[in-house]
């Protein structure tokens, strides 16, 4: 297993990753941007696709996480987007077998994300 | 709502005795049998096995047992599973334990020897089986009451084959829950058995005699047990395959999460993206149980000081529940979730939104197809505050099994160093955590537990006052349906309501 907690955000150089990593980064990323958002308010509506995201990236790859980079100016939503892109560009014997089901729960997500995030206050 | 308790089938059931005093049908003898056969079942589960270790507990229990054992010559066994010591085969066959002893000796009956006692397979006795069960679309009163002590018999196996458990409720292993429903049992036992003698053809009235008598002398032997019995609350929950409306979509959403959520934490080894989102969706089901609160309660100043107060608490126990889930995101398993609770999990977060964004509106009272019955809303949030605590609670005693089996991993990067980690470090590498680093993920969900149960006993409080309360926008069915409804009463478990 390889941490990517601490040392890989969604900025960083792709030829240094995989596309598959690339793709969880963003994911999480998205996650991390939602909780940020919600400003630690246990009730904020945020807090529910956020929890959704980091679902679907342990279902894709439990051991992956994103940095915390305070150089990402990424909309939450562009992650997503990113992540979508690099999922769908996966050599099919490069990822899990169960990767198009994840992709597709990520691409479900996605509109549900935005409402959120138009919601908020 | 389509929760049954154990006390609703108990009340049905006497319902049904009763109304045999009042009929005279003709009752055949497969009928009889199929209530014969089917209330052996019924005291055999409540019993269940035998107790070892504990000698007081073996002790106590062995009275019930004592009970069970003296059912005249059982027309069938309880399940292709079960297994006899010799002196229930006995008791099965009408024979002395001597007489089935010898036939084990004699090679006529199969059975295994531990050193101590026979066990003989239920299949392998003769006539095991041939019991034809009671029609479950007749209208016949007698096999409408064995159809009902049949699912009580049901329902005795579902809650004792269930995988996770909450500490303080067990009633099924608690020989002073069960004697009271055993008790009961056995009085509409009493009262079939009656009607059987008076309504059965006359050369098969000995069967219904004997039962009669039994019935009768196990009361007895059972004593004084009339007291309140935590197995009353045990309930089966039947959610609408095709939910329409908000309610329903409700409570298919929520039975559908905590049945997916319980079988991840029965894995082996369980997700921690699992874990986390459980707590995530706890701190969810509190946000929308406190809004529903809100809705619901009657604009007086003392109702309203209390649904505040009721607010606050809950908004503490999803503060805890965020904090459980950060510990959660720290760790790994590197387990992946399955499907089906990824798409049960999404589904009630929709349906939970589906409610907090347009159902409690008031923009949207209009359309009665999306109103939501607040009440029978709060019911299902009850329920699931509920298994709440009993996941939680489950999931608590996970972390430290999975550490010391070295199964919790963390990141190199994030634990203290060391020379053997300092390779891993370099890497980017996960390595298992110690028992003396998790104490963070321990405590969490050690709080979340607790926090999960205070939550529970804040909304007990909150519905106990109310309990009779009408609310506005109720319907009718909702308004009936809600009387039959009971105040939760003491600390209890993953059904009790």
């Amino acid at each position: 297993m390889t941490d990517q907690h601490h040392c890989t955000s969604a900025n960083q150089p792709a030829a240094e990753l995989d596309t598959l990593t690339r793709a969880c980064v963003h994911v999480d990323a998205a996650a991390r941007k939602l909780e940020t958002a919600a400003r630690g308010d246990a009730f904020s509506p945020l807090l529910v696709p956020a929890g959704q995201l980091a679902l679907i990236r342990g279902g894709i790859d439990p051991t992956i996480r994103a940095a915390a980079d305070p150089n990402d100016h990424l909309e939450f939503i562009a992650h997503v987007d990113h992540a979508l892109s690099l999922l769908d560009s996966v050599p099919a014997s490069a990822g899990p077998p169960d990767l198009l089901v994840w992709t597709l729960r990520l691409h479900d997500l996605r509109d549900e994300l935005q409402a959120a995030w138009v919601q908020q206050p | 709502m389509s929760t049954t308790t154990i006390a609703d089938l108990l009340d049905r059931a006497e319902s049904l005795a009763r109304s045999l005093r009042a009929t005279g049908a003709e009752t055949t003898n497969d009928q009889w049998r199929a209530f014969d056969s089917t209330t052996y079942r019924l005291l055999h589960e409540l019993v269940g096995p035998e107790r070892i270790g504990n000698h007081d507990q073996a002790i106590s229990h062995a009275r019930l047992g004592r009970v069970v054992n003296d059912y005249p010559s059982p027309l069938t066994t309880p399940n292709p599973q079960t297994t006899y010591n010799a002196q229930q085969a006995a008791s099965h066959l009408g024979v002395s334990p001597a007489t089935v002893i010898a036939q084990i000796r004699r090679q006529r009956l199969p059975a295994t020897y531990d050193g101590r006692k026979y066990s003989i397979k239920a299949t392998d006795l003769p006539g095991a089986g041939d019991v034809q069960q009671a029609d479950p679309v007749s209208t016949h009163p007698v096999d409408r009451l064995s159809c009902t002590l049949g699912a009580l018999a049901d329902m005795a196996v579902a809650e004792r084959s269930r995988t996770t458990t909450i500490p303080g409720f067990d009633p099924l292993r608690d020989d002073a829950q069960v004697s009271p429903v055993m008790a009961r049992v056995l009085a509409i036992t009493v009262a079939a058995a009656r009607h059987g003698l008076a309504n059965i053809p006359l050369q098969n009235a000995n069967r219904p005699l004997a039962i009669a008598q039994y019935a009768e002398h196990a009361l007895d032997a059972l004593g004084d047990v009339d007291r309140p019995t935590q197995l009353n609350h045990v309930a089966s929950f039947a959610p609408p395959s095709q939910p329409h409306g908000p309610n329903e979509e409700l409570e298919a959403a929520l039975r559908g999460w905590v049945t997916s959520a319980r079988t991840e934490l029965a894995r082996t080894v369980p997700s921690t993206d699992v874990l986390r989102d459980i707590a995530n969706q706890a701190r969810h089901l509190y946000a929308v149980t406190a809004a529903v609160v809100t809705v619901s309660t009657p604009a007086a100043p003392a109702s309203e000081e209390a649904g505040r107060a009721v607010h606050a608490e809950l908004r503490q126990a999803a503060e805890v529940m965020h904090a459980l889930s950060r510990q959660w995101e720290m760790v790994t398993t590197a387990t992946r979730p399955g499907h089906e609770y990824v798409t049960a999990t999404t589904t009630l977060h929709t349906q939970l939104n589906a409610i907090q964004q347009d159902s409690l509106s008031w923009s949207n009272h209009n359309n009665s197809a999306r109103r939501i019955n607040v009440d029978q809303a709060m019911t299902d949030l009850r329920y699931a505050t509920t298994d709440l605590s009993e996941l939680t609670h489950t999931a608590a005693q996970l972390p430290e099994p999975l550490i010391r089996s070295g199964l919790l991993f963390a990141p190199a990067r994030i634990l203290p160093s060391t020379m053997e980690r300092l390779h891993d470090r370099n890497h980017g590498k996960y390595v298992a955590i110690e028992l003396t680093e998790g104490g963070h993920v321990i405590n969490a969900a050690q709080a979340g537990a607790s926090a999960a149960l205070q939550a529970r006993a804040t909304l007990e409080q909150l519905v106990r006052p109310s309990a009779t309360a009408e609310l506005p926008g109720q319907t009718p069915s909702a308004q009936s349906s809600n009387q039959e409804l009971k105040p939760i009463r003491g600390l209890s478990g993953p059904d009790l309501y």
